[in-house]
């Protein structure tokens, strides 16, 4: 009898519990929330796509530092390689802030930014080298937005060089060019 | 309790069902609600199947011999842990185990996960809700552990007392968990296809999960190896017997697997091999489940006569048929990102890593279905021993060893040669330089020496990866330890994969050791005699028996010198227990052990002579411990790689911040 009692109260509990959602979702929607439905967004969509490349390519750039600092990459390769990631990554980086900003929001980045700040305030630990990372790459969207504008010279020779480049590639003058040189001096 | 624990199975059954339905009209007509009631639904499985798996324990305890599998694994002598532990200790117990195990991580992936990847989870649900369908089914109609008998008797069968030992405790669960764990990766999968996400998100999601599985299996498998071990009195640790098999398949896949997701997460590469492989090791999970349930290794004939049998085998056919044909359907978009730059690079290691993996997985397999397919056939069981196994698997396990060192010190995409010449250097120098060494001293076995020689290398490559970093940290002016503690908590993946790999270079070596320098002798003595092996002398000292109320014991006792001094006694043990149970075996060794790090004294007491003399095997079995050992460092740095981190915090913050304003609001 009592073993009746107890599968019935178990039973129901479970039916109750299963079913709760369909009952919440009224007093959702009156509360002025659209959120019941599953609908894919495709902003937020591209916007995570777009956010996974973001971090894959962030750890390829941070492996590719770590075997160069290692020595397991010649400096050519690890060049070559370093900044081909970081273009690739400042593509990514461009095209969620145009997206972002497509619905008039605030840039993506500060808003991570401040989020972090936030984050470690609480006591998270966040990567010092990712965010080294990031910061590099913010740099080389910059010098990209800044390359479309008004284009490097070369001092020497006249010829157009990107931001990373050490050397100019047409006469081979010795460039200031700042990321990768002082990455190279601090592994 | 028992009809409650009954109704709670037949429930958890309905509810599985439920959910499958429901969180796949939910994501098809992409209403929420339905895809939070099968989120509650996944909750509310856990608890019905924790209510069946408590009242089972109550039964147990309470000895409700009225009940068949109470019945039938305890006895009023059992003592009160081995009461709860034979939970597990028949087949419908086991297989309420598998599905409440099932539920404790279908309940943790929901919680974790459902606001995270909201387009996959509905059929990451749905497929954990069709596993849960299957094993309810399994425990609520064909092998019901609240099966009551017509007549209780007044006395149960007892639990085998070979199971009665605490890694028999553990290691089973362990191993479940392990074997259980795997289907969440799978079902990750199978929801990236079912869904069309076909990204890095499933392998992102379900990492930790893989990597829990893996550790579990890992650990399983060494555990059940000191159970043999130290239980079944052989003197071995493992013999390719099926059950042991049916483990080690879904190791060596999942094993593969944890490798090659790296590349598809860091290079977008192997897609359509990473959703194989998981569908293979899920495969081989079940099939391992399959073989250590259903008794079908023994004989086909026990296979006719068990009912499951037939449900798992149309159950694994389901498994194989829809998850290949969902990988067809999607084959087009499962195309690679990327290309390889080089075959020089560890993106190509670890493909030759995850062929020879699968190659192992594919010879275990061949020969542990061998005896079922002649008999089948020809009617004659053809065994496939222990040297088919060592000889397709030992040139194998070498070669890993080989690229387990190879891995780390190569670069991604692209290695230089200059810089292969100089990361190899070293550790190729200190490989030679062990193989010389141990020639010199006589070691003449070919495969001793190239196991010996790649585990050194492997060994010096890690200690160079850790020293190299911490070099390169502190010369930015930390001091070494806090350099060396950064360096691995800053990159717990890498460090702690490399001290997994010291964790198999040690397990290595104790097998190596272990099986080619074994020394074995039988040995009749009389009382006051001796024997001597190696450095060692055992002198024979006497016998009684004792009595307790489960057994009567023999008990010999021999005391052991090591180079003319006394080291202590060692009392070998043979038992008949006395319950009637008739159980096969009701007689059991307890073997004498005395274990260093340098080698094993392995005493068994084999037949009690006329006049007090006694036949004994002893086995000096070096380096055995390591083995141990090993397992222990494996476990650790299987800790250190799952361990919290910063990122995926940070991704999280990312992605509520910038997507989810609107829509993370509802909560239910």
């Amino acid at each position: 009898m009592l073993d009746t009692a107890i599968t019935i109260v178990i039973a129901a509990l479970a039916a109750i519990f299963i079913s709760l959602p369909f009952f919440r979702r009224a007093g959702n929607e009156s509360a002025g929330n659209p959120g019941s439905s599953l609908r894919p967004n495709p902003r937020m969509e591209q916007l995570k796509e777009l956010n996974a490349r973001k971090e894959s390519l962030l750890s390829a750039i941070k492996d590719i530092e770590f075997d160069y600092g290692l020595g397991k990459l010649s400096r050519e390769d690890y060049e070559d390689l370093n900044s081909r990631y970081k273009v690739e990554a400042a593509d990514v980086l461009k095209k969620m802030d145009e997206i972002a900003e497509g619905s008039s929001e605030a840039p993506v980045e500060d808003e991570l930014e401040k989020e972090i700040k936030e984050a470690r305030m609480r006591g998270y630990s966040v990567y010092e080298d990712d965010e080294e990372i990031e910061k590099e790459i913010l740099m080389a969207r910059e010098a990209s937005w800044a390359r479309e504008s008004e284009e490097r010279r070369c001092p020497e020779c006249g010829s157009a060089y990107d931001a990373d480049d050490l050397f100019c590639s047409k006469c081979g003058h010795k460039l200031d060019g700042d990321t990768n040189k002082q990455h190279a001096e601090s592994v | 309790m028992a009809e409650t624990g009954q109704i709670s199975i037949f429930l958890a059954f309905i509810v599985s069902i439920y959910v499958a339905f429901a969180a796949v009209y939910g994501a098809r007509t992409y209403k929420r609600d339905f895809v939070r009631s099968a989120e509650n639904g996944a909750l509310a499985i856990f608890f019905l199947l924790l209510i069946a798996v408590l009242s089972l324990i109550y039964s147990l305890v309470n000895l409700d011999f009225s009940l068949k599998y109470v019945a039938l694994n305890t006895s009023t002598d059992l003592p009160f842990i081995y009461r709860i532990t034979s939970l597990w200790a028949g087949q419908a117990g086991s297989l309420l185990l598998w599905s409440f195990i099932l539920s404790i991580y279908f309940a943790l992936v929901v919680l974790q996960t459902r606001n995270k990847a909201r387009g996959l989870m509905p059929y990451v649900i749905a497929t954990l809700a069709v596993i849960s369908v299957f094993f309810t089914f399994l425990v609520a109609f064909v092998e019901n552990p609240f099966y009551k008998l017509p007549v209780a008797p007044q006395e149960g069968r007892g639990l085998n007392p070979i199971l009665q030992n605490a890694y028999m405790a553990i290691h089973p669960v362990t191993l479940y968990l392990g074997y259980v764990g795997v289907s969440v990766p799978f079902a990750f999968g199978m929801g990236a296809m079912l869904s069309g996400k076909l990204g890095d998100e499933w392998i992102k999601y379900s990492r930790k999960w893989t990597l829990f599985a893996w550790t579990f299996l890992s650990v399983g498998l060494i555990l059940g190896a000191r159970w043999a071990y130290l239980e079944l009195g052989w003197g071995g640790y493992w013999a390719w017997d099926p059950v042991e098999n049916a483990a080690f398949m879904p190791w060596l896949a999942g094993t593969a697997f944890v490798h090659s997701v790296m590349i598809q997460e860091k290079k977008g590469m192997l897609k359509k091999w990473n959703m194989s492989l998981i569908i293979i090791t899920f495969f081989l999970a079940i099939f391992g489940t399959f073989i250590t349930r259903s008794g079908v290794i023994s004989s086909v004939h026990s296979f006719a006569q068990s009912d499951i049998g037939p449900l798992f085998l149309g159950f694994i056919a389901f498994i194989l048929l829809f998850s290949f044909g969902m990988f067809l359907y999607r084959i087009k978009d499962l195309e690679s990102e990327n290309r390889f730059d080089s075959i020089l690079s560890r993106e190509s290691a670890f493909i030759f890593n995850n062929l020879l993996f699968l190659g192992a997985a594919f010879a275990v397999f061949l020969g542990t279905i061998f005896p079922i397919m002649s008999e089948a056939v020809t009617g004659h069981k053809i065994l496939v021993g222990s040297p088919y196994f060592n000889k397709v698997n030992v040139p194998i396990a070498l070669v890993l060893i080989f690229l387990m060192g190879v891995g780390p010190l190569i670069s991604w995409r692209k290695a230089s040669k200059e810089n292969l010449m100089k990361n190899f250097m070293v550790p190729v120098i200190v490989g030679i330089a062990t193989a010389v060494v141990l020639i010199a001293i006589g070691i003449r076995d070919v495969y001793a020496l190239a196991s010996y020689a790649l585990c050194a290398f492997v060994a010096m490559t890690v200690f160079t990866e850790f020293f190299r970093g911490v070099r390169v940290r502190s010369r930015r002016g930390e001091n070494p330890l806090l350099a060396f503690g950064r360096l691995v908590s800053r990159n717990k993946r890498r460090y702690g994969g490399y001290i997994v790999h010291i964790g198999v270079v040690l397990i290595v070596i104790g097998i190596t050791s272990s099986s080619v320098f074994v020394t074995e002798q039988q040995t009749t003595l009389s009382e006051g005699e001796s024997v001597e092996m190696r450095d060692y002398r055992f002198t024979y000292e006497g016998i009684e028996t004792y009595n307790t109320p489960a057994k009567d014991a023999t008990v010999a006792t021999l005391a052991a010198y090591k180079g003319g001094k006394p080291i202590g006694f060692m009392k070998p043990e043979k038992n008949v227990y006395k319950y009637e149970g008739n159980r096969e075996i009701n007689q059991e060794t307890e073997v004498a052990l005395r274990s260093t790090f340098k080698d094993d004294l392995y005493l068994i007491l084999m037949n009690r002579g006329p006049n007090g003399s006694a036949t004994f095997r002893i086995i000096i079995n070096p380096m055995v411990s390591w083995i141990w050992a090993g397992g222990v460092v494996l476990l650790i740095g299987a800790i250190v790689t799952m361990w919290p981190g910063g990122r995926r915090e940070r991704e999280d913050v990312f992605v509520r911040y910038t997507v989810g304003e609107k829509d993370s609001t509802v909560k239910v």
